[in-house]
């Protein structure tokens, strides 16, 4: 599906509409450039899931893991520095009993993942406008209906 | 007097005097190795009745596994060695486990996660397949081998530990073990596109 | 009976009870006025209902020693021990400013206060004639020996691994191991197999910082390490280590925070840390304002960035910029021949708007994307583009929200002192307009040496030592990473 988000506000607030979607187990692949609103998106996530802790940019540590109040972990990674798979290795993610959301996910996928949920994000036009296109890969979301409005 | 230390799938420790196993703590938590890894130790030294000035030896067991986990063993392993002044040995987690089947040909087989085996093959004792990762698809070329579960404790690991110095074999190196190959190429500087 | 620390109110009865007791050799009120105010003094009171009791101390921090300046019991209630209890208390005082020897001095006459200052362990060191003029009586100058705690410190956070030994609040050594050299180091890590040369670097960095102190394993009393914040699996790292250092030789182990740990450096930089103050933390991992009343009950976080830390800002302009990573020490350069002045990018979360639910708060989102766009536009539109300029005004950038909330913050809170600590530190530019800011605003700024500043074991080490002074309880061995620690648990138990 696509939509259009118009300001940093309404990207957040359709990370909390996502994470209802969301369960332990759960990929979700986020690309878009510098500045297109991955954290922001995934900071709406947080607040949806009730994470303990900032959400914050993990580039420099690669992968931040925050406890909920009470549901699943949700692990925040930062795919861009990561140049082998032995370092993918090394992050050892809980991936059965988290909800992992991924930036820069193209150094990240490979065919071990049967499921996720891709939003490509685009910041093209005027200064604060997205552009979304979330897809969903797999038998996991095959029959799913984002609730996410616009 | 030997302390054996393995996380390579849960958290355990294990005390040897000469060939002997003294002790045997285990947690088997897939998640817990920082959290259990001084329970464990202090486990083995207290079930075993000795204090740590007693060790002789510490034997890490070096994975192949989950790296996050198997490195909180090997950490401790090298910690403890240098603070008691006494040498550190490294044992491979699917060497250590073939030992307990020495005869006829085995594959001994574990989890390396991302659809992917962990493996290494035996012949009456003697390795044939070096340590490497297989999918389940070229496990079908190794269909003349029994396969065998190559989850590892530092139970085993003291055994094979004991064994191996008799052969004087050389278990020096303590570094956990990484088989596959790095295979993501970096990207290249990206240009932020408008 | 109570003991607390006195305060001007309570100068009236000290003043009858010292008057009474020393007669013409009393100290004036104005002495105690100052005493009791005084920066590094600590005056007790016994109370009783009524003040029955005082002391006092002064410390010289830098030499690692205190001072036992004046200890009185009122006549009524002498002989029941309140002079025991007052000078236990101020040797308590004294071991955990990190004092190594308490001197003081005592009338040759007074055989009760030289059997009880013996008694607890004071010896005499020297005599100085007539020292008390009106009445001619030798002084004898008394010293008791404090041991401080030999506290051993890991640090593992991405890409180092770093042990430290103080004793007390003295540096007794500093080792880092790192794949990168220090000016690489900053703001940010190499993204190699970092993790590897963690336990690479565990036994050369150990013995290096022994070998540096001049110990042996067993004469480490406690084991400190970070447990968070950061990432789980480097600090996992560090706990195994430490875990297993602990057992080794059966001492306590302290779990700390890795955050607190940076106003840690302070202590050692300067021997005691300067409180209350406000730290502001940047690294490439960490971007946090922090305002510290005490170090190890009273640590609270005032701002934090609510997206990328300063440290990764530089290497995503510097990835805009087509610059190699890591960012900072590039974009320094780029900088040092381009006009801060010449673009005026966004401070993150300075608006008027900001200010209620962010006043602390960083942001360096908009700031990158601003970047991104400038140079954007200049690439598409043919038109010129000056990377140096963009490097300094960004840089520029940078810097001034950094001071700008950090002096709000003191000013805030009226806390005249601020402590810089993270690797961002070494930005020269930095240090240059925080010291300008803080001149012109009559804030005492402190920067610890760099070794201190970027993740070291030293620092971690001093929290430890911090506690094991102040008497806490080590932490039970089951403790684990958490790789968002909130700052205001310094210590997991």
């Amino acid at each position: 599906m696509k939509l259009t988000i118009k300001t940093p506000e309404a990207m957040e607030a359709f990370g909390r509409r996502l994470s209802r979607s969301l369960e332990p187990g759960d990929l979700v692949l986020l690309s878009g450039e510098l500045g297109a609103g991955k954290t922001t998106m995934t900071r709406g996530i947080g607040v949806g899931l009730e994470a303990i802790g900032t959400i914050q940019s993990p580039t420099f540590v690669l992968a931040r893991t925050h406890r909920t109040k009470n549901g699943p972990k949700l692990v925040h990674v930062d795919a861009y520095r990561l140049t082998s798979a032995i370092e993918l290795d090394d992050l050892d993610i809980d991936f059965a009993n988290s909800i992992v959301v991924v930036e820069w996910p193209r150094n990240f996928l490979d065919d071990s993942f049967e499921n996720w949920v891709l939003i490509e994000i685009d910041r093209s036009s005027q200064e604060d406008v997205r552009e979304l296109v979330v897809t969903g890969h797999g038998p996991r979301w095959q029959e799913v209906q984002f609730d996410l409005g616009n | 007097m030997i302390l054996a230390i393995d996380t390579s799938a849960g958290t355990s420790a294990a005390v040897f005097d000469g060939t002997k196993q003294l002790s045997f703590v285990n947690f088997d938590d897939r998640f817990g190795h920082a959290e259990n890894i001084g329970l464990a130790i202090q486990g083995a030294f207290s079930k075993a009745g000795i204090t740590p000035a007693e060790l002789t030896l510490v034997a890490v067991g070096r994975g192949p596994a989950p790296y996050t986990g198997l490195r909180v063993g090997v950490a401790a392993g090298i910690a403890m060695a240098t603070a008691l002044g006494i040498p550190a040995c490294g044992v491979i987690t699917l060497n250590a486990v073939a030992r307990k089947h020495p005869v006829g040909r085995i594959l001994v087989v574990a989890d390396a996660k991302r659809k992917e085996l962990f493996i290494a093959g035996f012949q009456d004792g003697e390795q044939v397949i070096p340590p490497s990762v297989a999918t389940h698809q070229e496990l079908e070329d190794y269909s003349s081998f029994r396969q065998v579960p190559g989850e590892c404790d530092a139970s085993v690991i003291g055994e094979y530990l004991i064994w191996a110095k008799a052969q004087n074999l050389d278990l020096t190196d303590t570094s956990a073990l990484y088989l596959r190959s790095p295979d993501v190429t970096p990207s290249a500087g990206k240009r932020v596109t408008g | 009976m109570e003991i607390r620390e006195l305060q001007a109110a309570d100068l009236p009865e000290l003043m009858k009870i010292e008057t009474d007791l020393f007669t013409s050799e009393a100290w004036k009120e104005n002495s105690f006025r100052s005493e009791i105010e005084g920066r590094f003094t600590d005056y007790f009171g016994a109370f009783d209902g009524e003040l029955i009791g005082y002391a006092g101390l002064h410390s010289v921090p830098a030499s690692f020693s205190s001072d036992i300046q004046t200890l009185a019991v009122g006549a009524a209630h002498q002989s029941k021990g309140l002079g025991r209890t007052l000078a236990r208390k101020l040797i308590a005082k004294a071991f955990a400013l990190g004092s190594e020897a308490v001197f003081l001095e005592v009338r040759a006459d007074n055989q009760s206060a030289i059997s009880l200052y013996s008694s607890l362990g004071f010896k005499q060191i020297d005599i100085r004639k007539n020292y008390y003029q009106d009445s001619a009586i030798d002084a004898l100058v008394m010293r008791l020996a404090l041991n401080q705690p030999i506290v051993l410190g890991i640090e593992s956070s991405c890409d180092e691994t770093g042990i430290g030994i103080v004793k007390g609040n003295r540096l007794l050594a500093n080792a880092l191991h790192s794949s990168m050299d220090e000016h690489a180091k900053f703001g940010g890590v190499v993204p190699e197999v970092a993790a590897r040369a963690h336990l690479e670097a565990l036994q050369p960095t150990i013995v290096q910082a022994l070998k540096d102190a001049n110990l042996s394993m067993n004469q480490i009393d406690a084991i400190a390490v970070a447990n968070g914040p950061g990432l789980a699996g480097a600090l996992m790292v560090g706990i195994g280590a430490a875990k297993a250092l602990a057992l080794a030789h059966n001492k306590p182990i302290y779990a700390v925070n890795h955050l607190v740990g940076h106003v840690g450096a302070d202590v050692l930089e300067n021997g005691t840390v300067s409180l209350p103050t406000i730290a502001l933390l940047v690294s490439g991992g960490h971007t946090s304002l922090l305002l510290v009343r005490d170090l190890l009950d009273d640590v609270e976080l005032l701002g934090e960035t609510i997206d990328d830390a300063a440290g990764e800002a530089f290497d995503k302009v510097a990835r805009v910029l087509g610059l190699p990573y890591p960012g900072g020490p590039q974009i320094d350069k780029l900088a040092e021949t381009g006009n801060p002045k010449a673009i005026r990018f966004p401070r993150g979360l300075s608006l008027p708007k900001d200010m209620e639910a962010h006043r602390f708060d960083f942001s360096f989102s908009g700031l990158k994307t601003a970047v991104a766009r400038h140079v954007e536009k200049a690439v598409d539109n043919g038109l010129e583009l000056s990377k140096a300029d963009v490097a300094a005004s960004f840089r520029e950038a940078v810097v001034d929200v950094l001071l700008t909330k950090a002096i709000n913050a003191c000013e805030a809170h009226g806390v005249k002192k601020l402590l810089l600590g993270g690797g961002v530190v070494a930005n020269a530019r930095l240090r240059q307009v925080a010291k300008i800011r803080c001149d012109e605003a009559g804030i005492e700024l402190r920067i610890p040496r760099f070794s201190l500043c970027t993740d070291n074991g030293a620092m971690i080490a001093s929290i430890g030592a911090q506690l094991m002074m102040a008497g806490r309880p080590p932490s039970n061995l089951g403790f684990g990473a958490e790789s968002t620690l909130e700052v205001t648990k310094v210590q997991t138990l």
